[in-house]
C-alpha cells in the first residue's frame, strides 16, 4: 500500500500451527493509527478484559505505526500488546532498535499471536516465508545467546525479538528484547510470550515501505529533523551524556527517590552515579536505533573490579533503580545490574525498585535474612547487583523478588511499602517533589510510568513550557494534553524522546504526507484521546483498581530537599483531571465523551 | 573533485542514510534499495557505512557489454538506463558487492553521488558520511605534522 | 556560597570544574557578571540573554532547588548559605 501501512497482519495460531495473512482493518487504522493504538484496538476487538495475563487466551500482539521504517524522526519503534500480567491492565510496551522496521521491509504491519504452543517455538519469517520452528534447543538461554543462535541459524542479517529464561519462569516483569539490547521492558509483556511457548520472532525483509505522497513527507521529515538537530536536548545534550545526565538535576529539585523513597528524594552522592559520571569514564560510544538522529543509547563498559561488565545503557530510570533508590552510588554495581537485566531481559525499573523494597522490608524487620540468603541492606553495592543476579536466573530469594515490589510486600505483610501504582513501580521521580508527575503516576493506563505523559519535562526542565513542580495548579489539564500527545506519537511509531524537539504540528504533518490524510492536527490529536479512552475502558472492564498513588506519597511528608513538608496534592488534582477528561467524578468515561469519540458502539 | 569518505568513530548506526538513498533513488523507504549499508558489529560496537568508492579504473565499467556505465562530471560512475540490458555482469564484476539488483527495481543499482549532492551524507546526523574536497584532504596529514610539533614542544 | 556547574558547563570552555565556593554576591545578574568576567565570553552567552537583562536560552539555574524562575528570575537575591546550581537545558527519561 501507499499509506505508510504495509495493509497485512499475520495472524499466528500457536496451539494449531496455523499462520495466516490477512488485510490490515483500514478503520481501526485510521482510528488508532498504529502501533500503542492499534496493537490495543485489536487487544480489546478480540479478547475479555477479565482474561487470565498468563493463561492461552491472553493474545499477544506486535504492532508497528505508519511512520515505522520511514525517513520520519526517529521511526524504529514498534508496540507489544497483551493484558499484563504484573498490573492486569492494558500492557503495551514499546521498542526501538530495527526489529519493527524489518517487519514491516519483510511485509507485515503486525503479528497477533493466539493461544499458545506445547513446545518451545520460534517464529520464522523471511518475506512471505513464514513458520513455525522447534526452539528446544533455545529454550532456558539468555537474551545474547538466543539472538547469537539464531543469528547463526537464521542469517546475520536477521532482526532478533526474544525472551530470556527468566520470562519463561515466569519472572513477572520480563519484556521482549530485540536487537540484543532494546527492550519492550514494562509490564510483563515478555512474561505473556514466555507463557506462549514464544521464544522468539525472527524477520528479515526485502520489501518498501510507501507513502501517500512522498515529496511532501520527506520535506516534512527533513524539516523535522532539522529541528532536533537545532535543539539543545535533542541535538547534543542526549547523544553527549544520554539520559543519566538527568540524575543531577532531578535532585537538584529534590526530586530523586532515595532508599525506597524512605529517606526523602535528595542524594548527597547523585553526581556519582551521573551522565558525566558515565561519559566521563565508563561511556564507549553512542548508539542510534534505526532512522534516529538523536543516539541516547549507551554503550559502556566498567573495566575492572567486582562489577566487570559491558553492555548497553544504563538509562536514567536503571540509573536510579539501581542507584538512589537501593541508596547506591556506585556507578559500577549500577550498570553491572542494567547490564543483567538486557541480558536477562527483565525491566531494570521494576527490578531496582523491587530490590529497594525488599531492603527496606529487611532493614525493618518484616523480611526475615534466611527467605534471601544474605543480609540486603540499602547501599550495599554487592549484595544489589546478588539480587538483581538471582531474579534474572528465577534462583532462591530471586523468586520473590521476581514477582515485583507489590506482590513481594503484600507476602510479608507489608504492601504499602511497595511503591507502585496499579502493581507496577514508579520511576525515577518523586511525586511529592514534583506535583505533575505524581497525578501521572495515579492515572497512567499501565501503571507506575514516566512515559505516558512525561510531565518531568514541564515540571523540571522547562520544555515546552515552564511549570512549578511544587504546585498543581493547571497540572491537570497539561497531563491530559501530554497523554493524548504521547499515545499519538506512540501509536505513529516513533520515539517519544523526539518530543523535547518537536510537537503535535510536525507530528501531524509527518502523518497527513505519510497516509495521506487532510485531517488538522486537532482531529489527529482526538485520535491520541481515543487510545487513552479504548485504554481506560479496557482496564475498567478489566477490574483494575482505581487511581492512586502509595500512601508513602499521600501521608508521609518529604523530610528534605526543596519540597520538604511536602506530600502528592492527588486528591485535589484527581478531580479536575476527570473533569478535563470528560469522565465522571469516579474515572469512568462518559457516554457524551464515547460520542464525540465516536466509540459509542464499540465492544468496549 | 569531492569523493565521499566515511568516519566510523562518528556513525551511530541508525541507517538514516539508507532511508534517504532508496528514497532519493525510488521514492520507497528500503534499505535493501539503498546504495548504501550500514555493517554494525555489536561485540566491538563499532559501525561502518559502505558505498561505491568510484573506482578509478571500475570493473563494472569495463565489464559492460553496451556501454551503459560511463563516469558523469562529479566523479561518478554511472549507468544509463537507456543502454543497460540488465545482464548483471557488472554486479559480478565489482569486488567490492557495490552494486545491486532488488526484484521491485527491476534494475541493477549503485551509489550515482546523487548527481553532485549525495543524501547520506546531507543528512547523516552524526556527520559519519562526508561529501568532501579530496583536495583537503592532505589537511590530515598536517594534523600529523601538528602533533610532532606539539610533542617536540612539551619536551623541549 | 556554593555554585555547582553540570554537564558541559563542566568543560574547560565554560567553567572547567565541578563546585566552587565563593563569598555571596548580591544576586543572581551580579553572579553570572562575575562568574563570566572569570570563564570568559562563551560562559556570558550561555548564563545571559543577548542584551544581558536576563537569563540565556539554554540555561537552567536553581538556587537551593528552585528554579530561578520562581523566585526572582534574574535578581533573586543571594545569601552565603545559598547553592546555586547550573545546567544546560538537558532532558532524558
Amino acid at each position: 500500500m501507499k499509506n505508510g501501512y504495509i495493509g497485512k497482519i499475520l495472524r499466528v495460531d500457536l496451539k494449531t500451527g496455523s499462520i495466516k495473512t490477512e488485510p490490515l482493518n483500514q478503520k481501526s487504522a485510521s482510528d488508532y493509527v498504529g502501533a500503542r493504538g492499534l496493537g490495543t484496538k485489536y487487544f480489546c476487538d478480540e479478547c475479555d478484559p477479565k482474561v487470565d495475563p498468563l493463561s492461552p487466551e491472553n493474545k499477544l500482539i506486535i504492532m508497528t505505526g505508519p511512520l515505522t521504517g520511514t525517513a520520519a524522526t526517529s521511526s524504529g519503534r514498534y508496540n507489544a500488546v497483551a493484558k499484563s500480567p504484573l498490573t492486569g491492565t492494558i500492557g503495551a510496551a514499546n521498542s526501538g532498535g530495527h526489529f519493527g522496521p524489518e517487519l514491516k521491509y519483510a511485509g507485515y504491519d503486525g503479528i497477533i499471536f493466539e493461544n499458545a504452543s506445547e513446545k518451545p517455538v520460534y517464529l520464522y519469517i523471511n518475506d512471505s516465508q513464514v513458520e513455525l520452528r522447534d526452539a528446544s534447543h533455545l529454550w532456558g538461554k539468555d537474551v545474547y545467546e538466543t539472538t547469537d543462535l539464531l543469528n547463526e541459524e537464521c542469517g546475520e542479517t536477521f532482526r532478533i525479538a526474544c525472551v530470556s529464561a527468566a520470562a519463561e519462569e515466569g519472572n513477572l516483569f520480563a519484556g521482549i528484547m530485540n536487537d540484543k539490547h532494546r527492550a519492550a521492558g514494562r509490564g510483563g509483556i515478555g512474561t505473556v510470550m514466555g507463557s506462549k511457548k514464544l521464544k522468539a520472532i525472527a524477520v528479515k525483509g526485502t520489501g518498501s515501505v510507501e507513502v501517500a505522497r512522498p515529496q511532501p513527507f520527506f520535506h516534512e521529515c527533513i524539516s523535522a529533523r532539522e529541528k532536533l538537530a537545532a535543539h539543545p536536548v535533542t541535538g547534543a545534550g542526549l547523544s553527549a551524556y544520554g539520559t543519566m545526565i538527568l540524575v543531577n538535576i532531578v535532585n537538584g529539585v529534590g526530586g530523586l527517590p532515595v532508599n525506597n523513597g524512605s529517606a526523602g528524594s535528595l542524594f548527597d552522592t547523585a553526581d556519582s552515579i551521573s551522565g558525566e559520571e558515565l561519559a566521563a569514564k565508563h561511556l564507549l560510544k553512542n548508539k542510534g536505533c534505526f532512522g534516529c538522529s538523536i543516539g541516547c543509547g549507551r554503550v559502556a563498559e566498567i573495566k575492572e573490579g567486582a562489577f566487570k561488565s559491558r553492555g548497553e545503557g544504563p538509562e536514567y530510570e536503571a540509573g536510579w533503580s539501581f542507584g538512589a533508590d537501593c541508596g547506591i552510588d556506585d556507578l559500577g554495581a549500577v550498570c553491572n545490574a542494567n547490564f543483567l537485566c538486557n541480558q536477562y531481559g527483565i525491566d531494570p525499573i521494576t527490578m531496582g525498585a523491587t530490590i529497594a523494597c525488599a531492603m527496606e522490608l529487611y532493614e525493618k524487620g518484616y523480611l526475615p535474612e534466611e527467605d534471601i540468603g544474605f543480609p540486603l541492606r540499602f547501599g550495599d553495592a554487592a549484595a544489589m547487583v546478588k539480587a538483581c543476579e538471582l531474579t534474572c536466573k528465577m534462583e532462591g530469594f530471586g523468586k520473590i523478588l521476581g514477582l515485583g515490589s507489590y506482590r513481594m510486600a503484600e507476602k510479608y505483610g507489608h504492601p504499602e511499602l511497595s511503591m507502585s501504582v496499579k502493581k507496577q513501580e514508579m520511576p525515577a521521580y518523586d511525586g511529592r517533589a514534583i506535583q505533575g508527575i505524581g497525578l501521572e503516576y495515579a492515572t497512567s493506563n499501565r501503571g507506575g510510568c514516566h512515559v505516558r505523559g512525561y510531565m518531568i519535562s514541564p515540571e523540571v526542565l522547562g520544555i515546552p513550557m515552564q511549570m512549578d513542580p511544587l504546585v498543581t495548579k493547571d497540572k491537570p489539564a497539561t497531563l491530559k494534553l501530554f497523554q493524548d500527545l504521547t499515545a499519538l506519537c506512540d501509536a505513529t511509531g516513533i520515539c517519544l524522546f523526539t518530543t523535547f524537539g518537536i510537537g503535535l504540528p510536525e507530528i501531524a504533518g509527518m502523518y497527513r504526507e505519510a497516509v495521506g490524510s487532510d485531517e488538522s492536527d486537532a482531529e489527529i490529536l482526538l485520535k491520541g484521546e481515543r487510545i487513552w479512552n479504548l485504554e481506560k475502558r479496557f482496564n475498567i472492564a478489566a477490574g483494575v483498581e482505581k487511581d492512586t498513588l502509595p500512601p508513602r506519597l499521600l501521608r508521609e511528608k518529604l523530610p528534605n530537599g526543596p519540597a520538604e513538608g511536602q506530600v502528592n496534592e492527588l486528591h485535589t488534582m484527581l478531580a479536575e483531571y476527570y473533569a478535563a477528561r470528560g469522565w465522571d467524578a469516579e474515572g469512568v468515561p462518559t457516554e457524551a465523551k464515547m460520542q464525540e469519540l465516536g466509540m459509542a458502539s464499540d465492544r468496549l | 573533485m569531492k569523493q565521499l569518505t566515511i568516519k566510523p568513530e562518528k556513525c551511530i548506526g541508525c541507517r538514516t542514510c539508507e532511508l534517504v538513498c532508496s528514497f532519493g533513488h525510488f521514492e520507497k523507504f528500503n534499505p535493501k534499495m539503498a546504495n548504501v549499508t550500514v555493517f554494525e558489529y555489536d561485540a566491538e560496537a563499532v559501525a561502518v557505512p559502505v558505498m561505491c568508492l568510484q573506482c578509478e579504473e571500475p570493473s563494472c565499467l569495463s565489464v559492460c557489454p553496451v556501454k551503459a556505465i560511463s563516469r558523469d562530471e562529479h566523479g561518478a560512475v554511472v549507468i544509463n538506463y537507456n543502454k543497460c540490458i540488465g545482464c548483471r555482469m557488472c554486479l559480478n564484476a565489482c569486488p567490492l558487492g557495490n552494486i545491486t539488483y532488488h526484484p521491485e527495481a527491476r534494475r541493477v543499482f549503485k551509489c550515482d553521488l546523487c548527481g553532485g549532492d549525495p543524501k547520506c551524507a546531507k543528512y547523516c546526523p552524526g556527520h559519519a558520511i562526508v561529501f568532501e574536497d579530496t583536495d583537503t584532504l592532505p589537511d590530515k596529514r598536517k594534523l600529523v605534522g601538528e602533533r610532532y610539533r606539539d610533542v617536540l614542544v612539551k619536551e623541549a | 556560597m556554593k555554585v555547582k556547574f553540570f554537564a558541559y558547563v563542566r568543560d574547560k570552555e565554560y567553567a572547567g570544574c565541578r563546585e566552587i565556593s565563593r563569598p555571596a554576591c548580591e544576586d543572581l545578574k551580579t553572579l553570572g557578571e562575575e562568574l563570566s568576567e572569570a570563564y570568559g565570553e562563551r560562559f556570558r552567552h550561555f548564563y545571559f540573554s543577548p542584551d544581558g537583562e536576563n537569563f540565556g536560552k539554554e540555561l537552567i539555574i536553581l538556587v537551593n532547588g528552585r528554579r530561578a524562575e520562581f523566585l526572582d528570575g534574574i535578581h533573586t537575591k543571594l545569601k552565603d548559605s545559598d547553592t546555586v546550581l547550573i545546567f544546560p537545558v538537558v532532558a532524558g527519561g
